[in-house]
C-alpha cells in the first residue's frame, strides 16, 4: 500500500522544469502530465507552445493532455468561444470529470506523476484567483469556496487513478 | 502522485498577485487533507514574492499553512 504524502512536500520549478533541457527531460526518471484547462485564457495560449513546453517532459503527455484541454473547451463552449461564462455545477463537474479521464490515460500511457494547472491564468486559478471569481455560490466569495474547484479536480483525479498511485 | 500547481506572484497571470498573506494562509489551511501529494510552485523568486507591507512571502504561507513546514 503506498503512503500518502498529504502534501508534505512542494516541486519548484527550478528542479521540475525551468532548469531542464529537452535532452535532461528525456532522462527524467518520472514523467509527468500537466493537465490543463485553460478556461478563459483559451484565446491568450497557443497550442504548439503548450506542446513544446509539454515535450520537456513527454510527448505523450502533451497529446493526452492536448487532447483534454481541446475536446473539452471546445465541446463546452465551441471552438469561437472567446470568454467563458460562469461555469455552472454541471460544467464544473464535466470539466473535473476531464481531468481525471485525462490523468487515467496519463497513468495508462505510463506517467508516473500528473500534474493538475491550477496557476497562470488557466481555469481553476480563475477560481482562485478572487479578481477573476466573482461567483456568489459555494465556489466563490472566500479562499474555501475559491479553492473548491481545484480540490473536486484533484478529488476525480484521485478516484481516477486510484489510492496507490 | 498528483500534483497541484499554484501561482505565485509576478508571473503573467492575467488578474494579477494574490491578494495577500491572510488569503494565502486561507488557501493553504483549505488545502490540507486534499486529494494531491504535493504542490507545484510556479514561476520562481519566492523569497521576493511578497505583497506591499508583508513580510511573509506568499508561498510560505501556502505551504506553512497546507504542509505544516516553511523551510
Amino acid at each position: 500500500m503506498r503512503r500518502r504524502a498529504s502534501l508534505d512536500f512542494v516541486i519548484p520549478d527550478a528542479v521540475m522544469f525551468d532548469t531542464l533541457s529537452p535532452a535532461a527531460a528525456a532522462n527524467f526518471q518520472a514523467a509527468v502530465t500537466r493537465l490543463a484547462e485553460a478556461g478563459a485564457r483559451l484565446r491568450q495560449i497557443a497550442l504548439p507552445d503548450l506542446s513544446q513546453t509539454l515535450d520537456l517532459i513527454s510527448r505523450r503527455a502533451a497529446l493526452v493532455a492536448i487532447e483534454a484541454l481541446d475536446l473539452h473547451w471546445n465541446r463546452l463552449h465551441g471552438p469561437d468561444a472567446a470568454w467563458i461564462d460562469a461555469p455552472s455545477v454541471t460544467e464544473r463537474h464535466e470539466v473535473a470529470d476531464g481531468f481525471a479521464a485525462g490523468a487515467r490515460r496519463a497513468v495508462d500511457a505510463g506517467a508516473d506523476r500528473v500534474e493538475v494547472h491550477g496557476a497562470n491564468g488557466y481555469l481553476l486559478w480563475q477560481f482562485i484567483n478572487p479578481e477573476t471569481n466573482l461567483r456568489t455560490d459555494d465556489y466563490g466569495g472566500s479562499p474555501e469556496n475559491n479553492i473548491r474547484f481545484a480540490k473536486l479536480a484533484g478529488e476525480k483525479v484521485r478516484a481516477a487513478i486510484g489510492p496507490s498511485r | 502522485m498528483i500534483v497541484l500547481r499554484l501561482s505565485q506572484d509576478g508571473v503573467d497571470d492575467f488578474g494579477g498577485a494574490w491578494p495577500g498573506t491572510d488569503y494565502a494562509e486561507a488557501i493553504g489551511a483549505a488545502l490540507k487533507g486534499s486529494a494531491y501529494d504535493a504542490l507545484h510552485r510556479a514561476s520562481f523568486k519566492d523569497l521576493d514574492n511578497r505583497q506591499t507591507g508583508d513580510t511573509t512571502p506568499t508561498w510560505r504561507a501556502v505551504r506553512w499553512f497546507c504542509c505544516g513546514w516553511n523551510a
